[in-house]
């Protein structure tokens, strides 16, 4: 009877009778959640929701942090010494410090995203510019020494950030990637720099770019620090004045649109191209392999798919915390949840089952293997984009608003 | 000698004198002046925002309307120009200057913008380019007008009550097939979409907790469905008229308010002023200056009015074949109106999902509707496949669009299949992976991956390569706040 009489103020209300609003509000809005039903214990409201995204996003921006200021004077030793265990230690603070970042690749929403999106200051290029790395560049600005600058902060992304160090702290070889009529060839300047040389300016120029990068996720978190920037109050307060979102929705699809980095970014780019499957000409296409010279491209795509499962699922250990997976249980689509959660176990499953190789090498030895990845990562984004966008109502940001009817 | 009756006229010369009697202008001036603005700040919009830039110049791709593969946009910066001079036209219809050439360039403008790429249209655009098109065979321009000021041998005080009756007709078609639109059970039984899309915006300020509620998404879904079926009836009948032009305004503001349709609002809005009294802009002045002056100006004015239909006029007593011929044209228009929208249901199956018969027919926001497409080319010669993405074809917008029209899959398969073929890789096949979700059902293949899409031609037959939507009901959100209740019954 009661339920009856709330339907009916509620249809009344539907019909214009706006300051009855109140009566069919719950009080508190907050709802105790059910441990072991998919959603998490606690109180669970939209607000708190958002909030988790930006403490979540603050969380993995931190742990970057940490691991890059820990790169800066590994890498500078290597620079200063030389020795191959200080080299070492530089490949293994990089390797540690992209690890941390590739977790936030898939959390560019905010300060980190590109311009035209809510809040954005396109912190993100400046700290990991990939695909953007141009080797050829690079080597000739290790031929005039400009990293040894403060023009270095100026120059193109493609020749600085994360994605630099893997040529730069991992390739020995004496060659460059510049063809003949290039300056530093056709005047013979890198040739008479020597082996020697090459390599010293290498580990220099790789102390540059992490001296450069720390003030960068330091900027990205002070950015989201409730201390300083506070942009965790601007999406936990979306729709409120002052926020960069105008609207709860805007801020769930500002964060949505960044899952979709598994999209374009690791199911096309960082697998589909390489493998042959996207792209290429050829059988296979292993140059625009991500981290080519470490060989570490397998550990991305784990970091991005573990981003994911934060953001999903909860960025607690095994999902703790509020996630998209709480928002579709609470409003009766688990099912999508479920499908989700498959397929992004399916996806760490295909990653695994490639084994101690590389990317690369998975790929010239066993493309039905890497074929399964691509074929698993599709699955999930394609759910993505179908039911996971339906049900939510979800949109790619307008960078241009348009009419619709 | 007795004189018998007077012979019966023949109906169409009745018809012809029905049509043709003489109403006051006033009406129809009032309209021209807000749908000359409306085109005006639309142009504008289209500029100021950026849009003639993403619309013409970002796509490097253009889907383009089945024999209209020719309209292709202008070279730049000649598409900005085009906008300016529609915003400079709207403003001549809006004041009467070379009106019948502006209102005429208007419709050519604002059709010929929809045409260069599919994923232009709009409805609301659409209607825009037909009332203008209507507008340019109309007097208009004769009264209250720079026309009739430079010309005064051109000024009437009257119209021919045709143009209201083809105006009234044309914006009822667009209420009554948008309410016929929504006679689906997903509509009324499962309040879909209206349940996604409100439970998205549950912080809209005063009433978005109601939002939450799925009574909330019926009320709405039907309140809808009777507004665009019945509110052309009550809009035409004198007695409800007003309160219905309260509740159109009621309407579409909550409508504009919550949804991103741009000038739709504002096109209906000032759209069915065309049902009310042929005086009413004299009616509401003489009101004004009766609240104003607190006198008897009321009568004073009243009496100076013309009459909605101007009986001192006598109808012409014979027509000759250019009438006729022109009832008979406007009559086609409108049977054209009132049954092209239902062509949809000569295909079968649900348009939503196959969307033939969906452009053009006034299906106004009917789905939420989300897809993801991944091309393969295959090349029997190599047995090599790639997976192609439709995404550095196309903008974010047209991506949009296509992820839910068949069509467009099947005009971008071809252009692909074309591009592998020009970079050699010989007779290549083209099949697609084209997954959607209706309303929230789990995502449904909407086109037959076993099909090699460039051996199937665009056509208006009924596309056997689409597959059939899938059955069931759509999802149905619960509210935020009954979730724990629910994960309470559903674990015990």
């Amino acid at each position: 009877m009661r339920r009856n009489a709330r339907w009916a103020a509620c249809i009344g209300l539907g019909l214009g009778v706006a300051l009855a609003g109140p009566a069919c509000k719950r009080g508190g809005g907050s709802i105790p959640m059910q441990p072991g039903s998919g959603v998490d214990a606690g109180s669970f409201d939209k607000v708190g929701l958002l909030r988790a995204f930006g403490e979540c996003a603050l969380t993995t921006y931190r742990e970057a942090e940490t691991a890059i200021v820990a790169l800066e004077p590994a890498a500078a030793k290597a620079a200063a010494d030389g020795t191959p265990e200080s080299r070492a230690a530089a490949r293994e603070a990089w390797a540690r410090a992209l690890d941390a970042w590739e977790v936030a690749e898939v959390m560019q929403f905010g300060p980190a995203a590109m311009t035209g999106a809510p809040g954005a200051q396109d912190l993100r290029d400046g700290i990991y510019s990939w695909p953007l790395v141009n080797r050829c560049l690079i080597e000739q600005q290790m031929v005039s020494q400009i990293y040894d600058k403060p023009e270095l902060a100026t120059t193109l992304v493609s020749t600085r950030s994360l994605a630099s160090l893997d040529y730069l702290l991992h390739y020995e070889g004496a060659d460059n990637a510049c063809g003949a009529p290039a300056t530093i060839n056709a005047q013979g300047t890198w040739a008479a720099l020597g082996p020697q040389t090459i390599a010293s300016r290498r580990l220099g120029y790789a102390s540059a770019v992490a001296k450069d990068v720390t003030p960068r996720v330091k900027k990205l978190v002070e950015a989201w620090d409730p201390a300083r920037g506070n942009f965790l109050a601007q999406i936990a307060d979306a729709g409120k004045p002052g926020s960069a979102f105008s609207s709860q929705q805007m801020a769930f699809n500002a964060v949505s649109d960044a899952l979709f980095y598994l999209d374009d970014q690791v199911k096309d780019m960082k697998v589909g191209r390489p493998a042959g499957i996207v792209a290429c000409v050829s059988a296979t296409c292993p140059e625009p392999v991500e981290s080519p010279f470490s060989g570490r491209a397998k550990e991305h795509l784990r970091a991005n798919l573990v981003g994911f499962e934060r953001i999903f699922r909860g960025c607690g250990a095994g999902g703790e915390g509020l996630g998209f997976d709480d928002l579709l249980v609470a409003v009766g689509a688990g099912t999508v949840s479920q499908a989700v959660s498959a397929a992004l176990a399916e996806s760490f499953a295909a990653l695994d089952a490639l084994g101690a190789r590389t990317l690369t090498q998975a790929i010239a030895q066993d493309p039905p293997a890497v074929r399964r990845l691509f074929d698993a990562i599709k699955k999930l984004t394609d759910i993505l984009k179908t039911d996971f966008a339906t049900v939510l109502d979800l949109e790619l940001p307008k960078k241009i608003e348009g009419d619709n009817d | 000698m007795a004189s018998g009756p007077a012979p019966r006229r023949p109906a169409i010369d009745r018809a012809l004198a029905r049509v043709t009697r003489p109403t006051d202008v006033a009406a129809l001036v009032a309209f021209r002046v807000a749908v000359g603005l409306i085109v005006t700040v639309s142009a504008t919009r289209f500029l100021a925002y950026g849009w003639v830039d993403e619309l013409f110049y970002k796509p490097t791709f253009f889907f383009k309307y089945w024999g209209l593969s020719w309209v292709r946009p202008l070279p730049a910066p000649l598409m900005h120009v085009a906008f300016v001079a529609l915003a400079a036209l709207g403003l001549c219809v809006a004041a009467g200057l070379f009106y019948r050439a502006a209102a005429g360039l208007v419709c050519a403008l604002v059709l010929w913008v929809q045409l260069i790429d599919v994923t232009n249209y709009l409805n609301h655009y659409y209607l825009l380019g037909l009332l203008t098109g209507l507008m340019a065979l109309m007097p208009l321009g004769r009264a209250v007008s720079l026309d009739a000021w430079r010309r005064p041998d051109t000024r009437v005080s009257h119209f021919p009550v045709w143009c209201t009756y083809l105006l009234r007709v044309q914006v009822a078609v667009v209420y009554v097939h948008a309410g016929l639109a929504k006679a689906t059970p997903d509509w009324l039984l499962h309040a879909q979409p209206l349940n996604i899309w409100l439970s998205a915006r549950t912080d809209t300020p005063l009433v978005g907790a109601l939002f939450d509620e799925r009574a909330m998404a019926y009320a709405m879904s039907w309140g809808g469905f009777f507004f665009d079926t019945t509110i052309a009836l009550f809009l035409a009948w004198r007695r409800t008229r007003v309160f219905a032009y309260v509740v159109v305004l009621a309407f579409h503001a909550t409508v504009g308010r919550l949804f991103p349709i741009g000038m739709f609002p504002w096109i209906m809005i000032a759209a069915v002023l065309v049902f009310f009294e042929p005086t009413w802009p004299r009616d509401v002045i003489a009101k004004l200056r009766a609240l104003r002056a607190r006198s008897g100006v009321r009568q004073v004015l009243r009496a100076r009015a013309p009459s909605r239909v101007d009986a001192s006029i006598p109808p012409s007593a014979s027509f000759g074949l250019a009438p006729r011929l022109a009832l008979a044209l406007a009559s086609a228009f409108c049977l054209l109106q009132a049954l092209a929208p239902l062509r949809c249901h000569l295909y079968g199956g649900n348009v939503l999902w196959h969307e033939q018969g969906m452009r053009w027919s006034w299906r106004v926001m009917a789905r939420e509707k989300n897809g993801s497409i991944t091309y393969w080319v295959d090349s029997p010669q190599t047995g090599r496949s790639w997976a192609v993405s439709p995404r550095p074809y196309l903008t974010d917008r047209q991506l949009r669009e296509l992820n839910n029209q068949p069509d467009l899959v099947l005009q971008l398969a071809h252009h692909i299949g074309e591009e592998f073929r020009a970079k050699g890789h010989g007779d290549v096949r083209v099949r697609v992976d084209a997954l959607v979700s209706l309303n929230g059902r789990a995502a449904a293949p909407m086109i037959d991956p076993r099909v090699d899409l460039l051996r199937v031609r665009d056509g208006l037959g009924k596309a056997s390569w689409i597959l059939p939507a899938p059955s069931g009901p759509p999802i149905h959100l619960r509210p935020l706040w009954a979730s724990g209740s629910a994960s309470r019954r559903s674990s015990s």
